[in-house]
């Protein structure tokens, strides 16, 4: 506990020595950004996150816009007194558990991989320019 | 709000006392010690910027989820959310649903890009490619604001928690908690912040789960007979005891005003149906209580006054017996001749054309008055103000005798039922109760000779309506049991309806003797889907917009751990947002929705829907447990205003200080003076804005809180991450229109200063304000011009967002 370390200015560890100031060369984001691992990872992301956040709304809206314009139908009751209206909403929890681990492991074993090889690249590239 | 002034109203359901809850004080007390302790250590460890705002970002992803449950659930959570399942049923759960999902709009598109390029706040990633000073302006105003209404929000939770548990008056309430929470923030910052968010939440779960468990063990763990009971829940109660054999019981209700939007169009539709009486704890409404069919026709039920007297009566009085108490009641405002037919009378209610009519002097041997009268027609006399103080009667025929100023005249009250010589309670027909201390005279009281008793007085009265069952009782029954006509709270509509089948009491047509009472219907008219759909809208949206919920991802060390956290909050909020049905439905079931309130230091009862899980765990878990619970309501409160206090005081000390006043010249010692100076204003400025709106409902202000960060901060947030052509004068118009907007409405909504009459019906203005904002930001940007640096500095900003390359690190200690 040294209590040396400004805010955000402290050198960072395990980036391979890549630092806001040396990145901000000129050109330099749109080059990495054109390599074919960034599109890669782009193309990953979107083809996860568009569709998951697209399905998420809509499986919500639909509780409100249900219950709100259908309430006789989804008080029907399916077991004992439990309508429909509760079995959905409590659907919704599982649903977002749900989506949200199967994202952590697309992140954990596609993304975080990909970010990995695009920073090392960054950092190699950048070791070039500036040589 | 349904006020009762009995100090014993709650005297068998609960351990609710007039007295300080000593045990409450004790856990209270230890909560802050242990709190206090880790602030001191964490103050030592305070030593840069970054320590102070973000702890150092040695956070790990698990301890931060943790935390930010902690900070997520805060009194609308606990407390809120359970008091509208419990006093309005299924669509309370709708605020659990929607708060949960809007994690993943958090995860999904916030969080990891936020963390990656963000230092300390909010602005930090809006102003990245953007003008600093007006970006950062913006967005310090709105985290302020949205922070604001949220820490006004919890404020009154604390205030009424507080209030319950230690009798102390609500400012001093509002003001313990404000001193405590600026101590973690001034001199713990972040750090301390972090542990008393992850303490807390840890008590707060440990808390709920004993409470479902406490809950479902009253139903021998059969969640089906919880969910039975729960569509049989009656929301009134006895206002007084009810004794085997009789064949009337007085159960409490309020009487809407004409200004209410909910007011029935046609309240002699409503029907009658079965009364169930009992106290709820068995497995059907009828197995500690009973069900009777109310007697039909219009007098079935009719508003009364219960009323105790300080002697018992000499004799028997049969039902329609005058019976008055005319100090109270209304009386001739000048005097009246001989052959007159139109009187004036005190009074705020006018009386309706067809009723009978009364004066006289009252009870005596030799009083004259004549009760023979009928109304034909009256017309109010207003004030200045517009206040009805009495009204001109018109009678059907002339007046006898010569009547004095302040005889008493007016629609009679009368005894509802027979009264036995010996009983000091009779009930009496009216919804206007007479003050205690007021005389009251009992007797057909007209003429020479007159028949009844006077020298009474009154000792205490309970408004409410008597319903006549076709039926007598079949045992006795305590004031307070819960009594009514069942709503099934398993049915979505209790709050957000735009049909409103159910009303919580029928409407009761107007008789020759009493006037019109209209049903006492949930609340929400017309608007039932609309309401729902922006209700949603806000929650899950405004979340990925909550500053103080954003902030927390700088404190771990980097994305990755940033989404780990985000997984653990999911986990351990869904959780407890599922139990949330448990506590309301419990609340609703157990102790019944007219005993969901506050017993202050006067003994006087006072309904508030917030305090259902208190009240809860109060019936089912004893003293300790209650005490337990109560303490840790308190401490959800004390962390979540902690977390709002560093938010606000960080985006003044960063954004508004060092990069607006300094132009970023830094200087890290006098930027933590300013920080902690910020602490002690906003925290001044939120306990005086709390105890000015001591009325204020929680639940309702967290929601308008989510609709402000929804409609200000999302927009422009999810435009500067992936919208190139983006610009300061976009994102400037983005943070301002949303919150304009969303402000804006708020102040013309039923929830501002307007009342029923404003214009804008909707409860949540996210379904008009949240594409307000995103209009704003777009139109903005399209009509400004291009800015260069801003596309040029997108790709860097992309790329790091993306990758994390450059992001702030963890500071080493």
């Amino acid at each position: 506990m040294a209590g040396v370390a400004g805010g955000g200015k402290t050198q960072p560890k395990g980036d391979k020595g890549i630092s806001p100031k040396e990145l901000d060369k000129e050109h330099f984001y749109e080059e990495v950004e054109k390599r074919p691992e960034f599109q890669e990872l782009q193309k990953a992301k979107a083809r996860f996150i568009i569709p998951s956040t697209i399905f998420f709304i809509t499986y919500y809206f639909a509780l409100p816009i249900l219950v709100g314009y259908f309430p006789d139908m989804m008080d029907t009751r399916v077991i004992g007194q439990i309508n429909i209206a509760y079995l959905f909403a409590l659907s919704q929890f599982f649903m977002a558990w749900i989506l949200a681990f199967m994202y952590l492991k697309k992140a954990t074993s596609v993304f975080d991989k990909l970010t990995a090889k695009i920073r090392e690249q960054a950092a190699k590239l950048l070791a070039e320019k500036g040589a | 709000m349904v006020e009762s002034t009995l100090g014993a109203i709650l005297a068998q359901t609960a351990s609710q006392s007039k007295e300080p809850n000593m045990t409450a004080l004790a856990f209270f007390v230890s909560f802050v010690a242990i709190t206090m302790g880790i602030t001191v250590w964490a103050s030592r460890r305070n030593r840069s910027a970054a320590d102070f705002y973000a702890a150092g970002r040695r956070i790990k992803g698990w301890q931060n989820g943790i935390a930010v449950a902690g900070d997520y659930m805060s009194a609308a959570s606990f407390l809120g959310i359970a008091g509208i399942i419990g006093t309005a049923g299924y669509d309370g759960f709708m605020y659990s649903v929607g708060w949960l999902v809007a994690y993943l709009t958090v995860l999904l598109i916030v969080a990891e890009p936020l963390r990656n390029l963000g230092k300390y706040t909010l602005a930090d990633v809006l102003a990245y490619r953007l003008k600093q000073k007006p970006v950062r302006a913006a967005a310090a105003l709105s985290t302020l604001t949205v922070s604001g209404f949220y820490m006004i929000a919890q404020m009154v939770g604390a205030g009424s928690l507080i209030n319950l548990l230690l009798k102390l008056e609500y400012w001093q309430a509002v003001t313990i908690v404000g001193v405590v929470m600026l101590v973690y923030v001034v001199f713990g910052g972040m750090t301390a912040t972090t542990w008393v968010q992850i303490i807390k939440a840890i008590l707060l779960i440990l808390g709920t789960i004993a409470l479902t468990i406490l809950v479902l063990a009253q139903f021998n763990f059969d969640m089906g007979r919880l969910f039975t009971e729960a569509t049989q829940v009656r929301k009134t109660k006895l206002v007084a005891a009810a004794a085997k054999d009789t064949n009337v019981v007085m159960i409490n209700a309020t009487i809407p005003s004409k200004k209410d939007p909910n007011f029935p169009d046609d309240p002699s539709k409503v029907t009658w149906g079965m009364l169930y009486i009992g106290d709820g704890t068995g497995a059907t409404a009828g197995s500690n209580g009973e069900q009777i069919s109310i007697t039909t026709g219009p007098t079935g039920v009719v508003p009364g006054v219960n009323i105790t007297l300080d002697q018992p009566l000499a004799k028997d009085f049969t039902k329609g017996a005058l019976a008055v108490a005319p100090s109270d009641l209304t009386k001739l405002v000048t005097e009246a001749k001989a052959s007159d037919t139109t009187v004036v009378v005190s009074g705020t209610v006018v009386p309706k054309a067809g009723s009978s009519f009364y004066i006289g002097n009252g009870i005596s041997d030799g009083a004259i008055g004549q009760s023979d009268l009928k109304i034909v027609s009256a017309v109010a006399i207003k004030d200045d103000k517009g206040v009805v103080t009495g009204s001109t009667v018109t009678l059907d025929k002339p007046l006898t005798n010569d009547y004095a100023k302040d005889t008493i005249a007016g629609v009679p009250t009368k005894l509802l039922f027979d009264a036995k010589a010996g009983s000091t309670i009779v009930k009496i027909s009216g919804a206007v109760a007479p003050k205690s201390k007021a005389d009251f005279y009992i007797g057909d009281g007209i003429g020479d000779g007159a028949n009844g008793q006077k020298g009474i007085k009154v000792v205490s009265t309970d408004v409410g309506f008597a319903v006549s069952l076709d039926k007598p009782l079949s045992r006795d029954y305590a004031k307070s049991t819960m009594a009514g006509i069942p709503n099934d709270f398993m049915k979505p509509g209790g709050r957000y309806n735009s049909t409103n089948a159910v009303a919580a009491v029928p409407a009761v047509p107007a008789t020759k003797d009493t006037p019109e009472v209209p049903a006492v219907p949930a609340k929400g008219k017309g608007w039932g889907a609309l309401d729902l759909i922006s209700l949603g809208l806000a929650l899950i949206f405004g979340t990925a917009g909550l500053p103080h919920i954003l902030i927390r991802f700088f404190t771990v060390p980097d994305a990755v751990e940033a989404r780990k956290s985000v997984i653990w909050a999911m986990v351990i909020i869904g959780g407890f947002y599922i139990m949330t049905t448990f506590l309301g439905y419990g609340a609703a079931t157990l102790i019944g929705v007219a005993n969901i309130g506050i017993v202050d230091s006067t003994g006087k009862f006072t309904t508030n829907s917030n305090m259902a899980a208190v009240v809860l765990a109060d019936k089912i878990g004893g003293e300790v447990f209650f005490a337990f619970v109560a303490s840790v309501a308190f401490a959800t409160i004390l962390a979540v205003v902690a977390g709002l206090t560093i938010t606000a005081s960080t985006a003044f000390a960063h954004d508004v200080w060092l990069n607006i006043v300094k132009s970023g010249h830094e200087d890290e010692k006098e930027q933590l003076i300013v920080a902690r100076i910020t602490a002690f204003v906003v925290g001044a400025i939120s306990i005086t804005l709390a105890i000015l709106m001591p009325g204020a409902n929680t639940a309702a202000l967290v929601a308008l809180a989510f609709a402000v960060a929804a409609s200000s901060n999302l927009p422009v947030i999810v435009l500067t991450l992936f919208w190139k052509r983006f610009t300061t004068a976009g994102a400037v118009g983005g943070l301002l229109g949303g919150l304009l907007s969303s402000v804006g409405l708020i102040l013309i909504s039923y929830n501002g200063p307007m009342g029923y009459d404003a214009p804008f019906q909707l409860e949540n203005p996210g379904i008009i304000s949240i594409p307000m904002g995103f209009i704003c930001a777009a139109v903005c940007t399209l009509l400004s011009k291009p800015e260069a640096t801003s596309e040029v500095k997108y790709a860097e900003m992309y790329f790091r967002s993306e990758t994390g390359v450059g992001a702030e690190k963890a500071s080493v200690h």
